[in-house]
């Protein structure tokens, strides 16, 4: 399947990104299908414990924490016992839960100087800007951490003020889902990566149009649990060639691309494309989405959660990028590919474990040690190396098959974020996210909306 | 009482009285066993709330991000709260609402079954338990979690709006509607006062309500002559103790909204966005200073309470 996909989108990347793009894409592209051709074992990057000067030794407890779903619990809780059973001298406390909550309970431990060792983290800047995470530049000089093949902007994104504090513990990025077996009985052709805001509105019409009342093509942008809307916002400023923050921490745009952007998903609400405000609202975790209780065909989410999200939803799912202004000639229009792969869990260690080493070790583990990966497989996403993604491909779901196809075209294909986000930018998102409900529930107009976005995220900002 | 008071009673009570130092002493000693029982409780005030609410006071004039030290900024938390934060004018407007529903409704349910439990039938003792449970339960995430199945799109609310015949709507996703489930939680949980009211039902005579019988006074007029003026004091002290909790409330809005207090803000609670500035976007100092102008608000609140109390509050012939 990635084949006929990879070739696909070689073709449409070749008549839109020009020759230096092409080159890029087509090497990433193509470093991928070589590996997929070579025995699998050959080309694992093994973990690299024991490199000079920080090889570990003696006894560690390591405590750990990190959310999510059974799935994951699972088998995070058996990767600990491998790393354990080849390391016989460390032991594990690990905690683990729910997303809600999860970056506040760490906030508090951090603040009472009870951090925990390792960690899966959300948003490490925070504790980065307060210097409470490891820097991990010393480790990967010394190949204690093996980064070979990660991808280097992926990484860049990472890094906060130009030091990795944290590394991407699955790579993921903003996408829709799609329920297959709808389109496919509506006679709606299958959404392809390249796709633009046109498409995505001409599609949600078809369905909308096709389907009984109360089922609509896609769920809204602002879904509660999904991506939320700031992050495919960010896409299509980025798309336009516009930063959505300045180097200084301050805003990059105007209240017009913020007009365009809310218009635009205020015509597909009333047109009925998109689900209700009411609908939408009734979101409060992935059980409850649009897709899962069969009220919409489209889903904007993370990637990381395409094995979960299949496992709650009884038609296959099929997976491609948020569509882009790339193209479009109406909506949301873009000059260039505005996407780019993040890491919606990221791996971080405490400055001041006892184990330094240790968890350096561990984390050289859990991201390139084959056995290691055989367990966690895409439970977190897309494994940072491409040669551990390559060995594990056979292991994985249809869904998760799709998804490290997505992510190798938004590689290709992505342009940098040159700009290290503010602190406050999830608070920014928060803001976001109820301007999007004022408008969905005729609360207050686009006008009002926009100017209140703008000058609470003034606020946040230069109060943060 | 003062214009009885003659100087011969007054240099009587003065001779009676021993010297202070001796006066202090003896207090001391008869109740120093009872201090050193109090001392875990002294201790544990101090420590754990006096300090710490002082401290919170000092973070209120800072920029304080949990994990780096705290920078002072004089009144601006203060200043932002009232003239930049739609946010926070909104959290303030869902509490005003809820508080001013909420706690009359709660106190005259709980009344209204405290009337109708104190009777002697067979089997009373395990009907007031019962009527005691959801006080037990109200608070838990449990049932806010059953509440938003219960007022949700599939929930028993929607089904039966469908039944008859009409769209059905999910109370929780809907702006105008959300709040009210949160205030029908609240009124459920009448387990607390109810039973504070049946105490005080027990201590009104029954040779009055048997005289105004015999008057020929219908159950209402009872109810209203008699019950109500001799309960103020009841109502008095359950209508301060509901109040402050309602203000006070977060659980059911935090679970219910997933800790958004959304759809569109209808479900911000005070204490919830006090909850997101301070754990969400790191700004403890900012969040301080709200759950100090939350303090002056229970506190006016509660002295309006007091100062309005001896115009409707009845003690009883003491005062005459």
């Amino acid at each position: 399947m990635s084949d006929s996909f990879n070739n696909e989108m070689t073709q449409k990347v070749r008549g839109d990104l020009g020759r230096r793009g092409f080159l890029f894409g087509s090497l990433a592209i193509g470093t991928t299908a070589l590996l997929a051709g070579c025995s699998p074992s050959g080309n694992v990057v093994t973990p690299s414990a024991g490199a000079s000067g920080f090889a570990p030794t003696g006894n560690a407890d390591l405590a750990i924490s990190w959310w999510g779903a059974t799935d994951r619990d699972t088998k995070t809780r058996a990767l600990l016992e491998l790393y354990s059973k080849k390391n016989p001298g460390v032991k594990f406390t690990p905690t683990s839960g729910a997303l809600t909550g999860y970056q506040q309970k760490m906030v508090t431990e951090f603040s009472a100087g009870a951090g925990k060792d390792v960690f899966q983290v959300a948003d490490a800047r925070p504790f980065a800007s307060t210097g409470q995470f490891l820097d991990f530049d010393p480790y990967i000089q010394a190949k204690a951490i093996n980064l070979t093949g990660a991808n280097q902007s992926t990484l860049d994104a990472m890094k906060y003020k130009g030091k990795q504090y944290t590394l991407p513990w699955g790579l993921a990025a903003g996408v829709m889902f799609y329920d297959k077996k709808v389109f496919n009985d509506l006679g709606v052709p299958l959404p392809k990566p390249a796709w633009t805001w046109d498409d995505y509105r001409q599609t949600a019409k078809a369905i909308t149009e096709a389907s009984p009342k109360g089922f609509y093509g896609s769920a809204d942008i602002w879904a509660p649990t999904g991506t939320q809307a700031w992050a495919p916002f960010q896409s299509f400023l980025l798309s336009r060639a516009i930063q959505p923050y300045t180097d200084g921490g301050q805003l990059n745009f105007s209240s017009n691309e913020l007009k365009e952007w809310f218009t635009f998903w205020d015509d597909m609400r009333k047109a009925g494309y998109v689900t209700p405000a009411q609908i939408t609202a009734e979101e409060t975790s992935f059980p409850t989405s649009p897709i899962v209780t069969g009220k919409a065909a489209i889903y904007p989410i993370n990637s990381s959660i395409a094995s979960s999200l299949q496992g709650l939803c009884k038609n296959p799912l099929g997976m491609t990028t948020e569509p882009t202004g790339w193209k479009s000639t109406t909506y949301l229009k873009g000059t260039q590919f505005g996407q780019y792969v993040n890491a919606s869990m990221q791996i971080g260690a405490n400055a001041k474990t006892k184990y330094p080493n240790w968890v350096v070790n561990f984390i050289d583990f859990a991201l390139n040690d084959p056995d290691a990966n055989k367990i966690t497989l895409m439970s977190r996403g897309v494994p940072l190396s491409p040669a551990v993604t390559e060995l594990i491909r056979p292991l994985i779901l249809p869904i998760e098959v799709d998804m490290s196809s997505v992510i190798a075209f938004i590689q290709a294909n992505a342009v940098p974020n040159v700009v290290t986000m503010p602190v406050a930018d999830g608070q920014l998102a928060t803001l976001f996210q109820q301007a999007h409900q004022a408008i969905a529930f005729e609360k207050s107009t686009i006008d009002v909306a926009t100017s209140s976005f703008l000058s609470q995220a003034k606020t946040a900002l230069t109060g943060s | 009482m003062s214009g009885l008071l003659t100087i011969r009673d007054l240099s009587a009570f003065i001779e009676r009285r021993p010297p202070r130092e001796s006066r202090i002493r003896k207090s001391l000693s008869e109740n120093v066993a009872g201090y050193i029982f109090l001392v875990p409780w002294l201790l544990g005030i101090l420590f754990f709330v006096g300090g710490p609410a002082l401290v919170s006071l000092y973070l209120s004039f800072t920029n304080f991000n949990l994990l780096s030290a705290p920078k002072w900024i004089g009144l601006q938390n203060y200043i932002q709260m009232f003239t930049l934060d739609p946010q926070y004018i909104a959290s303030l407007g869902v509490t005003f609402t809820y508080v001013l529903f909420a706690v009359p409704l709660s106190l005259a349910g709980a009344l209204v079954l405290a009337t109708v439990l104190n009777r002697d039938i067979k089997g009373i003792g395990l009907y007031r338990a019962i009527y005691y449970v959801p006080s037990l339960l109200g608070g838990s995430v449990a049932i806010a979690i059953l509440w938003r199945q219960i007022f949700g799109s599939s929930g028993l609310v929607s089904k039966a709006y469908e039944f008859f015949g009409l769209p059905p709507t999910s109370w929780i996703s809907t702006p105008s509607h959300a709040l009210w489930t949160l205030i029908i939680l609240h009124v459920w949980q009448f387990g607390s006062p109810m039973i504070i009211f049946l105490a005080g039902l027990k201590q009104i005579p029954r040779e009055l309500y048997e005289a105004a019988a015999v008057d020929g006074a219908p159950r209402w007029r009872q109810f209203v002559s008699i019950t109500l003026p001799l309960l103020t004091p009841i109502i008095f002290f359950n209508l301060v103790l509901q109040m402050i909790y309602a203000f006070q409330a977060f659980t059911p809005a935090f679970v219910v909204s997933s800790g958004t207090g959304g759809p569109a803000n209808s479900t911000l609670f005070y204490t919830l966005y006090l909850y997101q500035q301070g754990f969400a976007n790191f700004r403890m100092g900012y969040a301080s200073a709200m759950g100090w102008i939350l303090l002056v608000i229970i506190g006016i609140f509660a002295a309006i309470a007091f100062s309005t109390s001896r115009y409707w509050v009845y003690y009883g012939n003491d005062r005459d």
